[in-house]
C-alpha cells in the first residue's frame, strides 16, 4: 500500500512534543527529587540543551538526504549489511521503548482505574489500536497529532498554573544548594529516558517544506524541556519533594490536590486528555517501527508487518509485566541506547554525510 | 463487505470496555464512607466510619424510610489492619474511600502515634490527600452520632473549616501537607482540634505535633498570634479598650515578612508585619469624633496588642513545647541549605531569637466617617 509519509513542520513539533513527554513528564518529579532535590532544574536545562542539539543534527541530516528515511540513505552511504544493522538497532530500541512504555501506562490505568481488569486485556485492547492507527502511515498519525496534541498543551497549561498558583514557595526553595552538584550532574543519566523518542524523527522522510525543521526541533525539544522543568516545580511547589519520592507518577498525585470550583477533580481531567497524548506517543514509536520494519522487507505486505509487530510486543510485554522488578535493568539499557541512537550515531552520520557530500562536489 | 464487519466488531468490542471491564460496579453496590474516625481503646485500635446510605437517596422508598441518612460501623482489633477487616467483615459492600471528607483522629491515638495513619493514607491511592484531618478529645460515638446520623460529620466539620478560612480565621491545611511535615527531615505542624460544646461541633484549638505525634494543644483564645504567623491573609476582629470606650477592629494582614539569619551558631528570625487595622465600631453614644492623634494613639495601642500575640504565639512554641510548629525550619533551609542540613533543627530553634516588628495602620471603614468635624 503506497504511503505518503511527509509531515510538515507544526506535526513535526506536535509529534516530537507527546512521544518524548509520553509518560515520563509524570515522573519527572519523582526522578528529581530523588536525584538532584530542589536544584534539579539545572539538570533539566542542561539536559534539555543536549537533546535540543542532538535534535538538530537529526533534521539537518533528514534535510541533507530529501525524501528518504535512515534505512534508505544509510543503504547508500554504508551499504546494505551496515544500514540493516542500524535498522535492527532502531527496531530493537523502539521494541524496548514501548514495552516500556506500554508496562507503564497500562500500569498506570490498572492502578489508577481498571484495579481489577487484567493487564493483558487493556494491552491487547491498546495495540489493536495502536496498531489500526500505525498502519495508515504516518501522515495521517501526523494529522491526528495536530488534534490530539493542541488539546494536550492547553489542558496541560491550564492545570499547571492552578497548580502554581496553588503551591507554597517555600517547598521549591533553595533553588541551588552547592553541596549537591555533583547529583545535578550525574542525575544527566536519568534524563536520557525523558528525551528517548527523538530518533523517531529519523523515520520521517523530509521535504522541501521542512528547510525550518532543525529550528523547529531545537525549539521543540527547550519546549518540552520548560515542560518538564514547570511540572517539576509545580509538583514540588504543591505536594513536597519529600511526599514525591515516594509516587512514581507524582504529577497525577499533585493534580489530585488541587483546588478548583467548577471541576472536583481536576486530575481526572488530566488523565482524560493525557492518556489520549500517551496513546498517540506509543502510535507514532509503532509506527516508526512499522516503518524500518517495511523498509528492511519491502515485501511483506505492511498489515502483516503490524500485526506482526503488535503479537510480539504484547508478548514481550506480557513476559516483561510479569519481571517488574528487571525494570531498572531496562532502564539501564535503554538509557545507553538512547545516549547512542540519539546523539552519537547521528553525529556519526551527519560527518559522513558531509564528507561523502563535499567527496561529490570534488569529484 | 468485510470491511464493514470489522468495523462493527471493532466498535463492538469498544463499546464493552466501556463499562470498565472487570471493573464495572454500581455505586449502590459500594460502602461509600464521608467519614473516618480513628481511636485507641485499651491499646486497640478502633475504626469508626460514616457510612452514606446510597439507595435512600432518593425516590418514595428512600422518603417513606427512616430519616437516617448514615450508618455508623465500628471496627477494632491490635492492628490497623485486623480493625481494617472487622469493618469490613461487618459491611454489606465493599468500601469506598475517595469520598471521606474528615479524618478524626481522637487525642488516645494521636498522642501515641499520629504517622502510621498518614503513612497508610499516602501508601493509599484510592484515599484523598486533600481529605480534612483533624483530632479530638470527644467521646467518638457521641461526636458521630450528634446529629442523629441525619447529617455527615465530616461533611460538617470540612464546611466549618472552608468558612473559617474563607473568613481567612483559620488555616486550611490538607492532609497532603502533614504527610510531606511527617517525611521530612523535621516534622512540626498543628492540626485543628474539634470538639463539642453545647451539643454543637466546635473547633475547639490546635493540636501540636512534633515527631510523629501530638504533644500537646493550643486553645482557640491562644491562635491569633499563629494564625497571623501561618496563614495566608488573615482577618481578626479585636476589641481595644480605647480611652472610655471599647473599639472594634478588624485587623488585616497586608504584608508578612520573614528573614532567618545565621551567625555565630545562633539562628536568629526578622519577622516584619504590616497590618491595616479598620476601625468598625465603638461602644457607648456619640462614638464618631477622633482626631488624627488619637488614631495615631489607638495604632500604638494595636500594635503592641498584635506584637504581644505574635510574641506569645512563639514563645509557646519554644519554651512550652520546644518545637517549630511554624514552617521557620523550611524558611531556613531555603537560606541556609548547607548549615541546615548539619544542624539539629530542635537545638537550634530552642535558642533562637526572632525579632518582631508590626507596622499598624489605622484606618475607618470605607464608606464610615469617625474623624473629628468642624460643625455640630
Amino acid at each position: 500500500m503506497p504511503m505518503t509519509n511527509t509531515v510538515n513542520n507544526r506535526q513535526l513539533f506536535y509529534i516530537l512534543f507527546l512521544v518524548l513527554t509520553t509518560y515520563d513528564s509524570l515522573t519527572i518529579p519523582y526522578i528529581m527529587a530523588r536525584t538532584t532535590g530542589r536544584g534539579g532544574w539545572t539538570t533539566i536545562i542542561a539536559a534539555s540543551l543536549i537533546f535540543a542539539l542532538a535534535a538538530v543534527v537529526i533534521a539537518k541530516l533528514q534535510n541533507m538526504h530529501k525524501g528518504k528515511m535512515i534505512f534508505d540513505y544509510c543503504t547508500e552511504m554504508l551499504g546494505p549489511v551496515l544500514s540493516y544493522i542500524i535498522s535492527a538497532a532502531y527496531i530493537i530500541e523502539y521494541t524496548l521503548l514501548m514495552v516500556y512504555l506500554n508496562s507503564q501506562v497500562f500500569g498506570l490505568i490498572q492502578t489508577e482505574f481498571l484495579t481489577r481488569t487484567p493487564i493483558w486485556a487493556t494491552v491487547s485492547l491498546g495495540l489493536a489500536v495502536f496498531g489500526f492507527i500505525a498502519y495508515k502511515g504516518i501522515t495521517n498519525v501526523a494529522r491526528l497529532f495536530e488534534i490530539i496534541a493542541p488539546l494536550y498543551i492547553i489542558s496541560s497549561a491550564f492545570i499547571l498554573v492552578l497548580v502554581l498558583t496553588q503551591g507554597d514557595i517555600n517547598n521549591v526553595l533553595p533553588l541551588f544548594e552547592p553541596d549537591h552538584i555533583i547529583d545535578y550532574v550525574s542525575a544527566l543519566k536519568d534524563m536520557a529516558l525523558p528525551f528517548m523518542g527523538l530518533t523517531v524523527i529519523t523515520v520521517i522522510p523530509f521535504t522541501s517544506r521542512n528547510k525550518k525543521a532543525p529550528k523547529w526541533a531545537f525549539f521543540g525539544v527547550l519546549f518540552i524541556g520548560a515542560n518538564y522543568l514547570i511540572n517539576m516545580e509545580s509538583s514540588f511547589s504543591l505536594t513536597g519533594i519529600n511526599t514525591l519520592m515516594h509516587y512514581k507518577t507524582g504529577v497525577i498525585e499533585t493534580f489530585r490536590l488541587v483546588d478548583f470550583p467548577v471541576i472536583e477533580r481536576i486530575d481526572i481531567l488530566f488523565l482524560t486528555v493525557g492518556y489520549s497524548g500517551m496513546f498517540m506517543g506509543i502510535t507514532f514509536i509503532y509506527t516508526a517501527m512499522t516503518e524500518h520494519v517495511c523498509r528492511m522487507f519491502p515485501k511483506i505486505k505492511r498489515h502483516f508487518i503490524v500485526l506482526a509487530i503488535g503479537i510480539i510486543i504484547f508478548i514481550i510485554n506480557m513476559f516483561y509485566h510479569d519481571l517488574r522488578r528487571e525494570n531498572d535493568a531496562i532502564s539501564i539499557v535503554l538509557s545507553i541506547m538512547v545516549t547512542f541512537m540519539s546523539i552519537v550515531l547521528p553525529i556519526f552520520l551527519l560527518i559522513m554525510s558531509k564528507v561523502k557530500k563535499s567527496a561529490q562536489k570534488d569529484n | 463487505m468485510h470491511k464493514k464487519i470489522i468495523s462493527m466488531l471493532q466498535v463492538a468490542v469498544l463499546l464493552l470496555c466501556c463499562s470498565g471491564c472487570w471493573d464495572s460496579k454500581d455505586i449502590n453496590d459500594k460502602a461509600i464512607l464521608a467519614t473516618v474516625l480513628l481511636d485507641k481503646q485499651n491499646g486497640n485500635y478502633v475504626f469508626y466510619v460514616e457510612v452514606a446510605h446510597t439507595d435512600r437517596s432518593g425516590g418514595p422508598e428512600g422518603q417513606s424510610a427512616s430519616p437516617e441518612k448514615f450508618t455508623i460501623i465500628r471496627g477494632e482489633g491490635k492492628t490497623l489492619i485486623e480493625a481494617r477487616d472487622e469493618l469490613d467483615r461487618r459491611l454489606k459492600y465493599p468500601i469506598y474511600i475517595s469520598a471521606v471528607r474528615s479524618l478524626i483522629i481522637t487525642q488516645n491515638f494521636a498522642r501515641e502515634d499520629i504517622a502510621e495513619y498518614f503513612n497508610r493514607l499516602r501508601a493509599d491511592v484510592e484515599y484523598r490527600k486533600k481529605v480534612i484531618s483533624v483530632t479530638t478529645d470527644a467521646d467518638p460515638e457521641e461526636l458521630l452520632n450528634i446529629f442523629g446520623r441525619e447529617e455527615s460529620v465530616g461533611l460538617y466539620i470540612e464546611k466549618t473549616l472552608d468558612q473559617m478560612t474563607s473568613y481567612r480565621q483559620m488555616i486550611r491545611r490538607s492532609s497532603s501537607i502533614f504527610i510531606e511535615s511527617l517525611s521530612s527531615k523535621y516534622c512540626g505542624f498543628l492540626i485543628p482540634d474539634i470538639g463539642i460544646n453545647q451539643n454543637m461541633i466546635d473547633v475547639k484549638g490546635f493540636s501540636v505535633v512534633l515527631g510523629s505525634k501530638v504533644v500537646g494543644f493550643i486553645p482557640a483564645n491562644e491562635w491569633n498570634g499563629i494564625i497571623f504567623i501561618n496563614a495566608g491573609r488573615p482577618e481578626i476582629e479585636y476589641v481595644i479598650p480605647f480611652e472610655d470606650k471599647m473599639l472594634t477592629f478588624l485587623i488585616s494582614l497586608n504584608n508578612r515578612d520573614i528573614k532567618p539569619t545565621y551567625k555565630n551558631g545562633i539562628v536568629k528570625f526578622d519577622l516584619k508585619f504590616d497590618f491595616k487595622a479598620e476601625l468598625q465600631y465603638t461602644s457607648g453614644r456619640c462614638p464618631c469624633k477622633f482626631t488624627e492623634k488619637q488614631f495615631d494613639q489607638m495604632s500604638d495601642i494595636i500594635t503592641s496588642v498584635l506584637k504581644k500575640d505574635i510574641e506569645d504565639a512563639i514563645n509557646t512554641s519554644q519554651r512550652k513545647f520546644g518545637g517549630d510548629y511554624f514552617d521557620f525550619n523550611r524558611r531556613f533551609h531555603a537560606a541556609y541549605p548547607t548549615q541546615y542540613h548539619k544542624m539539629s533543627w530542635d537545638k537550634a530553634y530552642s535558642k533562637a531569637e526572632f525579632n518582631v516588628q508590626v507596622k499598624v495602620k489605622t484606618k475607618e471603614l470605607k464608606m464610615f466617617d469617625y474623624r473629628a468635624h468642624g460643625a455640630e
